[in-house]
This record gives structure tokens, sequence and C-alpha cells, in this order.
């Protein structure tokens, strides 16, 4: 049983979220950064799609009312361990740490916000499973824990640890390096690139945009440029998917999420690759991006490369793993 | 008759849109009507659920003159829609199971707030507006915009009204409603803008039962007036 002590908002329990009910209105939900918390389950033996936790922001702090193996990926808060005793170690991201029972796991209020962290526990977090997954949907309230955000004072179940795996990795004390955020989003032409004038398309492309304050796991609000639509065109609604690039019409565009809406009638000038999506968990507001075009046979060859990576990082840690196959 | 042929786009690298034009432009033939279109499009991707590109895919969504196919892989776009191809010049509609939902609707009153401004802005009464909403057999053409959301076609054109100017922050769950040219069903509580006409007991979206959402695309919806009071649930 892991117990919130301190709970920082939009603290919630996510895996790879729910696939194939997108066509019911469902959507996807999971971790925003979905291979950081594949990387996170598989240093403490789990498979990539084990629940864990996905933190926004600190001032946060857990005890582990059991011995847990537990490991950190993205953002590095300084999580630290304290004992009973008051003893204090440094959790370092990107490897896996014992916590034992009655320790606690406290990340500190921190003045460098670098976006989300993912927290895997050895077993991985034990909520109901709704409609194929463990994610919080937040927007339709369900899944995670009551389908909202951790507060204090909830009690997480954990699944039984995986045990044979798991000694390997601890044996040769693994760890795994992030990726760095580049700040540059690859992107293919979208669905409706060819509504918008040859002079939106170019102040598109490569001119920086800058991440709003109205940002969320639904998607992101960029400023930059207004961006031309002929006034007389009307589109149907047409399904959506994260990653796609919404332009209303005013100063704003919107950069899908992965709890976007499945149906969506504004038009879609780009598409953020796939390889590049994990990025929006660490995007913060102030920060600018730039789109870098791409081909559609770079955009899936940059998807089975990486999951050719990550395919291989499981093997190496002794995990077998079909996600990324 | 002759069938739009969909212009094909990649949405991400792993899905492909499908848009059908809108019947009847380009084309001096008879075609389809844009309801038929729609249940050939719902068609078709119940056909490639069951076919033997189906594992190639993750969803398959459809939406009004539009499905938009999500693969695992788009490297293997050019098999699904070779198969997507096939399935589309062929006779479909055999495959077709349509269900037909009732929905009993408490109309008016604390249920339907907003039917006496519908009323008043289509120059009606009240029983008409009720009548006339009533009247229609409609089709859920597509699901979208919150889970179990139905889009629903067939409409009495009498009864389009604008959105509300100031959407309301609050709308609860089986409120029945008219925007536009629309008419539906609000799943979940939620803000919204449209005419609360309404009101269904029915939950139309429940994660917890399978299939979670109580509508399906394709199927035929027919509102029934409810005579007692109903009250709020």
């Amino acid at each position: 049983m892991i117990e919130i002590l301190q709970a920082s908002p939009l603290l919630t329990i996510q895996d790879l979220g729910r696939t194939g009910l997108r066509h019911l209105g469902i959507p996807q939900c999971g971790a925003m950064d979905p291979y950081a918390l594949s990387i996170a389950n598989w240093l403490v033996g789990n498979t990539a799609e084990q629940a864990g936790l996905e933190i926004v922001t600190t001032p946060l702090s857990l005890r582990c009312h059991e011995l847990q193996w537990i490991a950190l990926t993205g953002h590095d808060y300084q999580a630290r361990r304290i004992d009973a005793d008051g003893q204090e170690t440094a959790l370092a991201c990107g490897f896996s740490h014992a916590i034992p029972a009655g320790s606690e796991v406290h990340f500190p209020a921190s003045q460098r916000q670098g976006g989300r962290a993912y927290l895997a526990v050895g077993g991985g977090l034990d909520v109901p499973v709704k409609l194929n997954a463990r994610s919080t949907d937040l927007v339709n309230g369900f899944g995670g824990l009551e389908g909202r955000p951790l507060q204090r004072g909830d009690m997480l179940p954990v699944l039984p640890q995986p045990t044979s795996s798991f000694n390997a990795i601890q044996r040769r004390h693994l760890g795994i390096r992030p990726w760095p955020v580049s700040g540059r989003l690859r992107a293919i032409a979208g669905v409706d690139t060819e509504l918008f004038p040859e002079q939106s398309r170019q102040s598109f492309w490569y001119h920086p945009w800058t991440i709003s304050h109205n940002l969320s796991r639904t998607g992101l609000r960029l400023d930059g440029r207004k961006l031309h639509i002929p006034p007389q065109t009307s589109r149907l609604s047409a399904g959506v998917l994260p990653g796609m690039i919404q332009v209303p019409g005013g100063d704003q565009i919107i950069l899908l999420s992965a709890d976007a809406q499945t149906t969506g009638g504004y038009p879609c000038i780009a598409s953020v690759i796939t390889a590049d999506l994990w990025q929006l968990a660490y995007l913060q507001p102030g920060q600018t991006i730039t789109f870098v075009p791409v081909s559609i046979a770079e955009a899936q060859g940059q998807n089975s490369a990486v999951r050719l990576y990550l395919h291989s990082l499981a093997e190496q840690l002794g995990i077998e793993d079909h996600v990324y196959q | 008759m002759s069938i739009p042929e969909p212009s094909i786009n990649f949405a991400t690298e792993n899905a492909i849109l499908l848009s059908f034009a809108e019947p009847g432009l380009n084309s001096e033939e008879p075609t389809l009507s844009a309801e038929q279109l729609q249940m050939r499009i719902i068609d078709l991707a119940s056909a490639l659920r069951q076919s033997t590109v189906a594992d190639l895919l993750i969803d398959l969504i459809p939406a009004p003159g539009s499905l938009l196919l999500v693969l695992h892989d788009g490297h293997r776009a050019r098999r699904v829609l070779k198969a997507a191809e096939k399935y589309w010049a062929s006779d479909l509609s055999s495959r077709r199971e349509t269900r037909q939902v009732e929905i009993p609707v408490y109309y008016g009153g604390d249920n339907g707030p907003d039917l006496a401004v519908v009323a008043e802005h289509c120059g009606l009464t009240e029983s008409a507006i009720i009548e006339r909403h009533c009247a229609p057999t409609y089709t859920v053409s597509a699901l979208g915009f919150m889970p179990g959301f139905a889009y629903l076609t067939g409409l009495d054109a009498s009864l389009a009204i604008p959105r509300r100017n100031t959407p309301r922050n609050r709308i609860r769950a089986g409120s029945v409603a008219i925007g536009g040219t629309s008419t539906g069903i609000y799943p979940a509580d939620s803000p919204g803008g449209w005419h609360i006409i309404g009101h269904t007991q029915l939950t139309l979206f429940d994660p917890d039962v399978m299939p979670p959402t109580y509508l399906q695309s394709g199927d035929t919806v027919c509102f029934i007036p409810q005579r007692d009071k109903g009250g709020q649930t």
C-alpha cells in the first residue's frame, strides 16, 4: 500500500491509456510521456503497461507501508527517501530504489518546474481496470482512483512484485538516461493543410510558437501568429487524435494531447509525429517550440526506430515485453 | 447509383482519414443521400472490423461524412486501404443489423427548461414541438465529442434554433437538447449551449458495462414522450 501524504495538483494514476474506444467517444488518456512510464516500469521489473503515478508538479510526498521498489523517470524533481529515523537518501532518476516499509518519498517544492515525472512501483498500482486501462480520465471522471486527481490520505494498493526479471536489473545496477527535450517537434502536413493560404503555412513551420498558460492533458494552446483560414471554409466534425494541430481561427492554435476528445471540427494544419509526442509532457508556459516538417515516410520510420530502441532497452533489462514490438 | 470516392489523407503517420464528398456534388447521376452515405460509412467500418486487416487496426472512427482509420503501424496503410476499397465497392448493407432504440423522454418543466424558448422561436406550441421532436426516426451518424454522445440526424427543420448566447455551466446528464439543426442527449453532466427541451433517465455512458455506450453508430433512435412528471434523478 502506498499512502499519499501530500498531493500536488493533477497528480494522477496513468498507464499506457485506453485504445480502440475512440469510436464510442472515449479518449485515450494515459501517460503524456508513455516512453518514460514504460522505462520506469521496466526498471522495477514490470511490463510497460503497468499503472504508475504521473506527477505534474511538487511538493509531493508519499509513504510505502511495505517494502517497495520504485523507479523515477521524466523530469528530475530531486526526490529523496526519508527513513523513520530521519535519514535522507537522494533518489536518482532512471534507477530503481528500495523503499523500506514505513519510509517516505519526498519531492520537495521546486523553483525549476520542468513538467512531468513518472513513478513506477514494482508490481504496478492496483486500481480497477476500467475500459481496458487503469488510466485516470479526468475529463470524464473515471479510471485511476475514482476518476479524480489523488489527494492526501489516498491509499494505493500495489500488485505483487515480479521477481525474476527484477533481480537481474538489481544485480547489474542498470539505469536509463532521459532524453533531452528539444522543443523541436517534427510534424507531417495535416488533413486540412490545403485549406490554408501559402503565407499561413509558411508562418506555421519553423517559426517559434509559445506555450500559453492554457495547457492541460487535453491540449496545449500556443501563441504565435494568426493563421488565416478562408472565411467560407466549413468543415464537418471528423475523428481527431493526439498530436493533431487545430486552427480555430483566433490568435492561438491547439496541439491536441492525450485526453483530447475524439472528434473535432477545427481545420488541422499539421500533426506532430508519434515519436516526438512525449515532449508535450515537459513543455511549460512561456517556453517556445518550433514545428519542423517531415514526410509521412520519415514519420513512420521515426516511429519504428523509437519502438525498436525501446524494445531493445526492455530486452537489455531482461524484461519480456511485446508492447513495442 | 454512383458511390462517392473518398479523399484519402494521413491524419497522423499511423492514421488515415477517408473523407467522402458531399453527395450530389460533381455528378449528374443519382447519388446517395447524406443518410445513405453515412450508413455506408458505418457499414464499411463494421466490415473492416471483421476483415483480415482487423488486426492492423487500433480503431475505426466514423464521423459525419468521414471515417478515420487508426493503425498500429502506418507502414501497413496500403493493405488497409486496399481492403477498404474492396468493401466500399461491394454491397455492404447485407451485413447490417440495425438496432432500433427507444428513448423515453420527459419533456418540458424542470426536465426541459428551454422548451418555451424553443416554442417561441419556432412559432409553435410546446406540444407541437414535442410532437415534431418525437415524430422522426433519427439515425446515430457517429459518436464523439464526449463518451456516448450521439450525433443524431433527422431533426425536423422547423425545430432548428441557434445555440444559446450564454452556454450553461452545467447541463445534467440525460438532458435532451436542440442546437442549430441538431438534436442530442448529454451523456454526462457538462457545460453546453444547446436548448434543453427534455430529459431521459437512461444512462448513456457507463464505464462499468460493456459496451459502455447505450447508443452505437448506425442505430436508429425514436424519442417516446412520457406522461408523468419524471422528476429529477
